[in-house]
């Protein structure tokens, strides 16, 4: 009808109101009142049961969550030393967790201390958590087969440039703020943090993997960091090797050194050439 | 009912034994696996598992299923345990009769259920949701507790004794934290014994603790005490031989340490039943 018609349109309807939640049940009630006293540390919990009781439970919460979180990203907690308690119970109450798994606790850590600095801390931690977190997901991520170099050779050059790979699950590609891979090496080895080891900020590319049952990592160039986001983009060989153009006449060999580096380290776990275009005559 | 298994004396696979485990065949007739551990993982420790598994009998034990929480169960724990227990194929699965999980967020913890008629219907609708899930029975675990609720209106034994008998699951009679909830709330931890359904005592678990003096505090940590064997031998009496696991999870020993706890434990059970034979013959006797 609409623009001839002088109606005018139809108001939309009333949003109803929403259905008012059913009351809440007596064991409802009992369970927001608990977890309200001893995981979000309200100042009372249920009538009829002794406060120091409750707080039992919560100092086991702040205990076992600290544990957890020491577990994840070891060296940072040690850089912060006394510091680290109040942290991690600052950290939980606004990233609480929803994972089952009391492990997965760190995955939103190195997040928060960047937006949470610490006052008078090494400006690098945030980083040194990413990458401590980025290796405790490594060592339990999904188990998977990595490719053999000979399964490439099958192919032949042609065929390989029009494939896409697969990056292993454990494979993590980190873009860090700092560089920290030295710091890390130093508190691996139980090396005292020399100034040589001061936060320094300059932008670090990390690829951190897991090869059998161990977990590596290692900073790389800026093109192969291009080229690892390219693969795990699952774009083609050809344009994963385009990232490696600014070296030049070495490009070429750059790239296939990079791939077969990755293959050999057992990163890549599968490889899959595109499916035909054009079907040919039936 | 819940099938009586013969698994005998097991211990729990800890990541300080892996190495162990990875290269040699320690002797022990069970082993308990953490079934978190191991839910949506890779890597060492679930290949761990899989080699340990090839030899000997694996108990998956959970504690974060949450079977008395109000939330809805966690829909992504049930797809990513199922697919464990397909892969490992347990001789048993277990959890806590406990509540963790509101509003979508964990504790962590075990945290202890009223013992009300509505906590029964509630935790019994559940585990036959799960049983029926996971196409099994589920075991459930007595938790220690450190409070009691004013609503309860029964006993923990009579309330664990209830949620077995109408979802028709197995139990697991934690030893322990018989004793140490019965200390720590004035009850006769061998009349709870007695209340447990037979037919539904599916494992027992023995544990030390800490004794803080106002309150004992159920930390897996250190020997088992002279009270807590003795109790063992006392269930042991009473609802006959049930598979028996040693948990060590504060201060983990060397494995020589926990296998002689696990020996032990085989030593009292056979004790208690020679003991029991003996007395048996001379009453038949006259
Ligand atoms: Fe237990």
């Amino acid at each position: 009808m609409w623009p001839f018609s002088r109606k005018k349109p139809a108001l939309p309807p009333e949003p109803e109101a929403p259905p008012a939640p059913p009351p809440e049940t007596g064991l409802q009630r009992l369970q927001r009142e608990v977890f309200e006293r001893v995981i979000e540390g309200k100042p009372s919990g249920p009538a009829g049961i002794d406060d120091w009781r409750l707080q039992v439970y919560g100092g086991m919460y702040e205990a076992r969550t600290h544990d957890a979180l020491i577990e994840d990203v070891p060296h940072t907690a040690k850089l912060l030393g006394e510091r680290f308690p109040a942290i991690v119970k600052a950290y939980v109450a606004e990233v609480p967790s929803t994972h089952y798994s009391l492990a997965r606790l760190g995955h939103g850590f190195s997040a928060w201390l960047r937006s949470h600095p610490v006052p008078d801390a090494r400006p690098d931690l945030p980083d040194l958590a990413a990458l401590e977190w980025a290796r405790s997901e490594a060592f339990v991520a999904d188990d998977c087969a990595p490719i053999y170099s000979e399964e490439i050779q099958q192919l032949g050059p042609e065929r390989f440039t029009k494939c896409w790979m697969q990056l292993v699950p454990s494979v993590r590609v980190l873009d860090l703020g700092h560089r920290v891979t030295a710091l890390w090496a130093a508190l691996e080895a139980g090396e005292p943090v020399t100034p040589a080891l001061s936060p320094t900020a300059e932008r670090e590319l990390v690829v951190v993997w897991r090869k059998g049952f161990d977990v590596f990592h290692v900073a790389i160039a800026a093109d192969e960091h291009a080229a690892l986001l390219s693969l795990r983009n699952r774009d083609t060989v050809e344009a994963i090797c385009e990232h490696f153009a600014g070296r030049g006449d070495d490009a070429a060999h750059a790239a296939f050194q990079a791939i077969g580096s990755w293959i050999n380290e057992g990163m890549i776990g599968a490889i899959r050439e595109p499916a035909v275009a054009e079907a040919g005559p039936l | 009912m819940f099938p009586r298994l013969d698994l005998g004396h097991g211990v729990g696979l800890r990541s300080r034994h892996y190495g162990e485990f990875l290269e040699s065949q320690p002797k022990v007739d069970w082993l308990e696996a953490i079934s978190e551990n191991f839910m949506g993982t890779g890597g060492r420790p679930l290949a761990v598992l899989d080699k340990v598994r090839v030899d000997r009998p694996v108990v998956l034990h959970g504690v974060s299923l949450g079977i008395g929480s109000v939330d809805p169960l966690d829909e992504q724990y049930l797809k990513e345990w199922k697919q464990l227990i397909d892969r490992i194929e347990p001789a048993m699965v277990s959890d806590h009769l406990c509540w963790g999980r509101y509003q979508g967020r964990y504790s962590h913890d075990l945290l202890p259920m009223p013992f009300t008629e509505e906590a029964i219907g509630h935790v019994v609708s559940r585990v036959q949701a799960v049983q029926d899930r996971l196409k099994r029975q589920l075991v459930l675990e007595n938790v220690s507790s450190y409070l009691t609720y004013p609503a309860s209106t029964m006993s923990e034994a009579e309330f664990t004794a209830e949620v077995a008998r109408r979802a028709d699951c197995g139990l697991l009679v934690d030893i322990n934290n018989i004793y140490v909830s019965a200390k720590n709330h004035g009850f006769d931890p061998k009349a709870y014994i007695d209340a447990m359904p037979l037919e539904h005592v599916a494992q027992f678990h023995l544990a030390g603790h800490f004794n803080r003096g106002d309150l004992i505090i159920d930390t897996h940590e250190g020997h088992i005490i002279d009270e807590v064997w003795q109790l063992y031998a006392y269930a042991v009496e009473r609802l006959g031989r049930v598979p028996t696991l040693i948990e060590w999870d504060t201060g983990v020993p060397d494995l020589e340490t926990l296998l002689a706890e696990a020996e032990k434990a085989r030593v009292l059970e056979y004790e208690t039943f020679e003991r029991a034979n003996a007395e048996a013959e001379k009453v038949m006797l006259g």
